[in-house]
């Protein structure tokens, strides 16, 4: 939940002023033995809520972009973020999808990235 | 049960249960704990069965590796709280696996992983049977905890089914403490045997001896898996035990009086329960399992975990409820839980009760013992308690007997010996109780070397074989066509040997190989003149087809003892009831006789001995004796004839240089023991003195001193007739006169008399002192010119 401007920290770097958009997922990991059982009821084992947090960036600077690059291609982040359940901040290790720049023009501090999108994947279950 | 919470009950059936594993074991005094993150699969799972024991399984598939020998812990945990703690294990409860013992661990290169597989304390158990240093007998109760003190284990279960029965001797080793390739797992399920138990590990690491164990959980469909859900038929309930052994021909029952239909539980061939006390057991084990029932089952659950091994349950099926017992669990543990139950019942059996019994004492008098330890068979014939009791007949068959004695330690492979029809035939019985009057028994066993022995035991006050070709009476006279005992070989009216070894020589072959080399050693004798060459062989040492002095060296070293002879003789020994003159013989290799014994004497090609006498076989009188008599010892030959009051002749004849007479042969008169004696004298000590084919009639010079010799020999002819004269020389001989006197010389038809004198001047001078001849006792006519001597000899002393 993105409550104040610092709600979302990555690598130490406050994502609040280069995003447009957050969009969290708690999704659920289901085991293999997940399934119905001879009542007919859907069992199953619960491997875990794994967040996922989809970040939609806004046109960003030259430099702005030459910031959160190198943590958008890093292979694992440490992302900080307030989770609505546990009802505080919740620091988790995350690896990301793709993402793609588009330029539109030369790009420097005036002319800007077109904004994208990144995911950021939770590692392990949200304990 | 495994120890487990409510909540852990309640959760673990639950849609979105979260699941944990945590191994924990110790390396380098440091505890390490393994998590989710660290493993990818475990798999807890035991196999066992009423009647045995168990040994639990623990797989894992981990990131970690764990050392072999490490005893590690599992416990499996289900989330349970939602709490905001520190460690987010105190928001689960777990269940206790226990704890076992890395076994194997193979590293699997393609995931990076660690495939382990360990196995609970039982391990312990899987390792040879050795000595207990307990004394028979003992309780079974205090046998088990022997067992655990030496695997290093506890006993938890102090009261038992037949603790208190003694067990009489040690079953699983060899009479002098010898392996029977036993482990103490496979004694543990013997002991599971004998007290109706399962036997296994528990909680805490100690040996529990476990019976079924009611827990009134009931799990229903909820449990369960939509698939793979079978229930069977059920066992029971069981209303007879039968201890059977003997490759079930011998059989015991409880209860006494049989049920109109027998559901039975058969325990056979347990090695404690294999002797003559099963009665000892039977009641004990009967009053555990009678009415013993369950479902065989297979079963796959969501999830259940907390049942442990003898658990009884319930499942719920609508309105359908089937009773399990836990034999068989499988938990697969990976990011979901799969739990697989099976549950078999034992194999049915059907018992010929017609031939069973309630004790081993029984009136069949025959039973037949398969002792897997011993790997033997033995059919005992036993007395009864009640006298006069007559058993006709009872035939046994122990063809599936081959196969117990193939299952022995040892390979019994040859023991194809079947045993088709058995019968035991127990006319009286005596009143004294369970004396055994007879045994058979087929044993395998190994030998010191580890080399497979059969043994074939019949141990009988009578023993009686009849067939065409042996019999064997009760008294114990044997008759047969042939045979072959140790080497010796029957046939027919024949009885023979090869006889092969060292040649044992005696002095005698040493004398006769010194004179098979005395006599080739001469010009004019050999030692085939005295010797067959079967005989000299064997004198000859070294094989270098001569008997020499170095042959007599040899043989005299044997004698002595000083070297051991290696030369080998061969032959052969006959004993021949077809062959009157030779019914006893010995050949040599050259199949030539070399002694030879039968009605009509011995015949022998050498004979040594020290005195060899010859009379008549039937002289019983002193008065009236001939002998001829061998005296090796001196040597001597002594001939003596003796007629009481009339005649004592005794001849005896000995060699050159014996005591104080030279080459005598002696006439000895018994009554005066003064007779005359008479010299023999050989060539070997003859010198000639004189020697002129021509002849003299002058004086004579001898080419030695008379006196150097006892006696000479002249040698005289006149025209055409030859003489001889011995004269014995004395001291007195020189200086006197030598006659050459002849009679009854006959020249122109008349008897004439000769008369030549020498005289012996000095002891090489024989002088012709006088000469003369007449004719009929008439008067001397002096001639000197007569009777020319040619040749003089003398012989030495």
């Amino acid at each position: 939940m993105f409550i104040d401007k610092n709600s979302i920290i990555i690598n130490g770097v406050s994502m609040g002023q280069y995003i447009v958009q957050a969009q969290y997922q708690y999704n659920k990991l289901w085991a293999e033995d997940s399934g119905r059982n001879l009542a007919g009821v859907q069992t199953g084992t619960l491997i875990g809520i794994f967040p996922k947090i989809i970040l939609q960036f806004r046109r960003l600077t030259k430099s702005e972009l030459q910031i959160i690059a190198p943590i958008l291609d890093s292979p694992s982040q440490s992302v900080t973020y307030f989770d609505p359940n546990k009802q505080q901040y919740v620091t988790m290790e995350t690896y990301t999808g793709d993402y793609e720049i588009v330029n539109k023009n030369i790009v420097n501090e005036n002319m800007k990235n077109e904004g994208f999108q990144i995911s950021f994947i939770a590692k392990r279950k949200r304990a | 049960m495994r120890q487990h919470t409510s909540a852990f009950k309640n959760k673990i059936k639950e849609h979105g249960r979260e699941l944990d594993s945590v191994i924990t074991f110790t390396s380098n005094n440091e505890t390490i704990i393994l998590g989710n993150e660290d493993l990818n699969m475990i798999t807890p799972q035991f196999i066992g069965s009423i009647l045995k024991s168990v040994m639990r399984e623990l797989t894992i598939d981990s990131n970690v590796e764990i050392p072999k020998n490490t005893i590690l812990n599992y416990k499996l945990g289900v989330k349970v709280r939602n709490d905001e703690v520190v460690d987010y294990r105190d928001n689960y409860d777990y269940v206790d696996f226990g704890n076992y013992i890395v076994k194997e661990v193979n590293e699997l290169v393609d995931t990076h992983s660690y495939e382990i597989k360990c196995y609970d304390k039982m391990l312990l158990a899987m390792k040879d049977y050795e000595s207990l240093n307990v004394t028979y007998p003992i309780s079974v109760k205090n046998y088990l905890t022997a067992i655990c003190t030496k695997l290093g284990l506890t006993l938890a279960t102090q009261s038992f089914v037949n603790d208190s029965v003694t067990i009489k001797r040690e079953h699983f080793l060899t009479d002098d403490n010898k392996t029977l390739g036993y482990t103490y797992r496979d004694v543990l399920d013997e002991i599971a045997g004998a007290t109706a138990s399962t036997i296994c590990i528990n909680e805490d690491d100690e040996v529990e001896v476990r019976y079924i164990t009611e827990t009134n959980e009931t799990f229903d469909e909820e449990y369960l898996k939509d698939i793979d859900v079978k229930f069977k038929e059920e066992y029971g309930p069981v209303n007879t035990i039968v201890l059977s052994r003997s490759a079930e021909t011998d059989n015991i029952y409880r209860p006494t009086t049989l049920p109109a239909n027998p559901i039975e539980l058969k325990i056979k061939d347990n090695d404690l329960l294999n002797d003559d006390d099963r009665v000892d057991y039977i009641d004990g084990i009967y009053n555990k399992l009678n009415g013993l029932r369950y479902y065989s089952n297979d079963i796959r659950s969501t999830g259940i975990c907390y049942l442990d091994v003898c658990d009884r349950y319930t499942i719920q099926i609508g309105s359908d409820t089937y009773s399990c017992v836990m034999f068989e669990d499988s938990i697969d543990v990976t990011t979901g839980l799969v739990e697989n139950i099976t549950t078999d019942i034992p194999e049915s059996s059907v018992t010929d009760y017609t031939k069973a019994d309630k004790t081993d004492r029984s009136i069949n008098q025959a039973t037949l013992i398969v002792d897997k330890q011993q790997a033997s068979i033995t059919l005992a014939v036993n007395t009864a308690n009640d006298a006069k009791t007559t058993a006709e007949g009872v035939a046994t068959t122990a063809n599936t007997a081959l196969s117990t004695a193939e299952s022995a330690s040892s390979t019994a492979q040859s023991a194809q010996t079947t045993a088709n029809t058995a019968n035991a035939t127990a006319n009286t019985a005596n009143t004294n109780a369970n004396t055994a009057i007879g045994q058979l028994s087929l044993k395998i066993d190994k030998g010191d070397t580890g080399e497979v022995v059969s043994a074939f035991n019949l141990n009988s006050n009578q023993v009686t074989i009849s067939s065409d070709n042996f019999s064997l009476t009760s008294a114990g006279r044997i008759t047969a066509k042939s045979g072959n005992i140790a080497g010796f070989d029957m046939t027919g009216t024949k009885f023979s040997k090869d006889v092969s070894g060292k040649y044992d020589y005696l002095s005698y072959d040493m004398f006769r190989a010194l004179d098979c080399y005395l006599r080739d050693s001469s010009s004019s004798t050999s030692s085939s003149q005295i010797m067959d060459t079967g005989s000299k062989k064997l004198l000859d040492t070294d094989n270098d087809n001569k008997v020499e002095l170095l042959d007599t060296q040899k043989i005299l070293n044997y004698v002595i003892g000083q070297a051991t002879p290696t030369k080998t003789a061969t032959g052969k020994f006959y004993i021949n009831s077809d062959n009157p003159r030779k019914c006893v013989q010995v050949v040599n290799s050259d199949n030539i006789p070399a002694v030879s014994l039968g009605v009509n004497g011995v015949d022998a090609t050498n004979v040594g001995c020290t005195t060899l006498s010859c009379t008549d076989i039937n002289a019983n009188s002193l008065s009236s004796y001939s002998i001829l008599t061998m005296y090796g010892k001196l040597p001597e030959l002594e001939l003596h004839k003796y007629i009481q009051n009339s005649t004592d002749q005794i001849l005896r004849i000995r060699p050159q240089g014996f005591a104080t007479n030279y080459g005598m042969l002696k006439r000895y008169n018994k009554t005066d023991y003064t007779g005359t004696s008479y010299d023999i004298w050989d060539d070997s000590i003859k010198t000639t003195l004189y020697n002129n084919a021509s002849g003299t009639t002058g004086n004579i010079t001898l080419s030695s001193a008379i006196t150097n010799f006892s006696y000479i020999k002249i040698y005289f002819k006149q025209a055409g007739f030859y003489g001889s004269k011995i004269v014995m020389v004395d001291s007195g001989l020189v200086g006197n006169n030598i006659v050459l006197h002849t009679e009854n010389y006959y020249e122109n038809a008349s008897c004439q008399e000769i008369n030549q004198t020498y005289k012996v001047t000095n002891g090489t001078t024989l002088s012709k002192t006088y000469g003369g001849w007449r004719i009929q006792a008439t008067g001397w006519n002096a001639d000197k010119t007569l009777c020319s001597v040619y040749r003089i000899e003398g012989w030495k002393k």
